[in-house]
């Protein structure tokens, strides 16, 4: 399973790259390919490119906050969830949203 | 309506996040040449408005910051509104920021005018059909024409004057408080400890969120405590590996290192790994820090009267800096003695990521278009 998603906070220091980060790890232990884009402070970085965006099974927005450049997803399955949890519990944000896309 | 304040939160935050690097930017502008003239025995720079020579030009450089610290409220409405509508409310957002200064509905304006601006483009993009040749029209120049049309008539001519009654009623009370010992105090307790309490989290943010807002009223006294609470979780941890390293395990150890970055920069979340080894103990002790630096900061009189920096670097923009850097000292040192003696750091954490319900964990799929 491909995983794609952006990560974002309003500081954009902390959270930010903390949240990629978990969620990176937890997919590596759960065997999904997770790739996380971290729009922060310094911009774009880990940027998801369009044929990425393309062939990603799941989009996570770990963020309640404005996202630059979201046409890169138009009709994927986009979900999204709040970033604190994503670092408490970022294996559980992804089994939850795996199940609710399979479903 | 609960989720129409929880999106409405996420375009205030995403306006702050736009407008902060302006306010640091702009406060260091002013700041520097301050402390250059303080430096050479000159308290205020503002007799130099007028000749040449050195001190004049440190004067014409501070103003330069002063341009940036009155653009606050025009770039937080401008990307308010861009985060509810994108490109075409950017303008109209922008107009009823600068308005809202200009009328002196100050921040409450601001964010008002915003919300008019982007929910009018979001409004016109949805009803308004037009023939498909003139679509192009929609983005370039009907939208941004009625969001901007309708900030004028609402901000300019309908709100202008209560808004404006209500915001220097707002920021006259907050003013006096912010300058009386007592009550001074209090809010620095009361700020210190929301903002070491869940590190990063809905309490420090809603302090933190307040504290920026009054940076658009020029009231800076709050985000002095706040940006003192900041510096002290993270910075009490590291100061802790090393003063009682045979309490932490190696690998927290590492982590200290790391602390006394985010404790120097300024960022709260660099305490959460220590924090959850446990949490019941200290997050309480962790408060305590908190309330007693910013206490210590606001007794030793460290006053913002120009927008705070963050960080421990940030005492550069703070009259009677060393109060600051006090303050930060006094919360660091009590957090690191007091959880060392509490806790053993050795332990593994108890919080991990399976005790976390499922049903915990809110998801809402949204549609790209």
């Amino acid at each position: 399973m491909k995983i794609v998603g952006i990560s974002a906070c309003p500081a954009g220091l902390a959270h930010t790259p903390m949240a990629a980060k978990a969620l990176e790890k937890a997919g590596k232990k759960l065997g999904y390919d997770v790739k996380m884009e971290q729009q922060g402070s310094m911009g774009q970085v880990n940027a998801i490119t369009p044929e990425e965006a393309k062939e990603a099974d799941l989009v996570i927005i770990a963020s309640d906050q404005k996202i630059m450049d979201m046409e890169r997803f138009a009709n994927k399955k986009v979900i999204r969830v709040d970033i604190n949890i994503c670092i408490k519990a970022p294996e559980a944000v992804l089994q939850k949203c795996v199940a609710a896309v399979n479903k | 309506m609960k989720d129409f304040f929880k999106e409405a939160k996420g375009h205030l935050m995403t306006g702050i996040g736009y407008m902060l690097p302006l306010i640091i930017g702009a406060s260091l502008v002013v700041a520097i040449p301050k402390i250059i003239g303080l430096c050479m025995g000159i308290t205020s720079l503002d007799p130099y408005a007028e000749g040449t020579g050195f001190l004049h030009i440190l004067k014409l450089i501070e103003n330069v910051g002063w341009t940036g610290i009155g653009l606050i409220n025009t770039v937080l409405a401008g990307f308010i509104a861009y985060s509810i509508a994108d490109k075409p409310a950017i303008g109209a957002g922008f107009i009823g920021g600068a308005i809202a200064s200009n009328t002196q509905a100050g921040f409450l304006g601001a964010v008002i005018a915003a919300f008019i601006a982007g929910y009018t483009v979001r409004w016109a993009k949805k009803h308004i059909h037009l023939p498909e040749s003139m679509n192009s029209m929609m983005p370039l120049v009907i939208c941004p024409f009625i969001a901007t049309g309708l900030v004028a008539i609402i901000m300019g001519a309908i709100l202008a004057d209560p808004l404006a009654w209500i915001n220097n009623s707002l920021v006259a009370w907050l003013k006096e408080m912010s300058t009386s010992g007592t009550s001074q105090l209090i809010m620095a307790i009361i700020l210190g400890a929301m903002i070491a309490s869940d590190m990063g989290g809905p309490i420090n943010k809603s302090a933190w969120l307040a504290g920026n807002a009054l940076l658009a009223e020029n009231i800076y006294q709050p985000n002095v405590f706040i940006n003192c609470a900041i510096c002290i979780p993270p910075l009490a941890y590291a100061i802790a590996t090393v003063i009682r390293k045979n309490r932490f395990s190696e690998s927290f150890r590492e982590a200290g290192k790391g602390n006394w970055v985010m404790g120097f920069i300024g960022i709260t979340e660099g305490a959460i790994p220590f924090t959850l080894v446990k949490p019941q103990v200290l997050v309480p002790i962790n408060m305590l820090g908190g309330a007693v630096g910013a206490a210590v900061c606001s007794i030793l009189g460290a006053k913002g009267d120009i927008p705070p920096v963050g960080g421990i670097y940030g005492f550069v923009s703070i009259t009677n800096g060393w109060a600051y850097l006090a303050g930060i000292a006094a919360g660091a040192v009590l957090i690191a003695v007091l959880a060392t003696l509490a806790v053993d750091f050795n332990q593994q954490s108890e919080e991990s990521s399976e005790e976390i319900d499922m049903d915990e964990i809110e998801i809402s799929f949204e549609d790209i278009k």
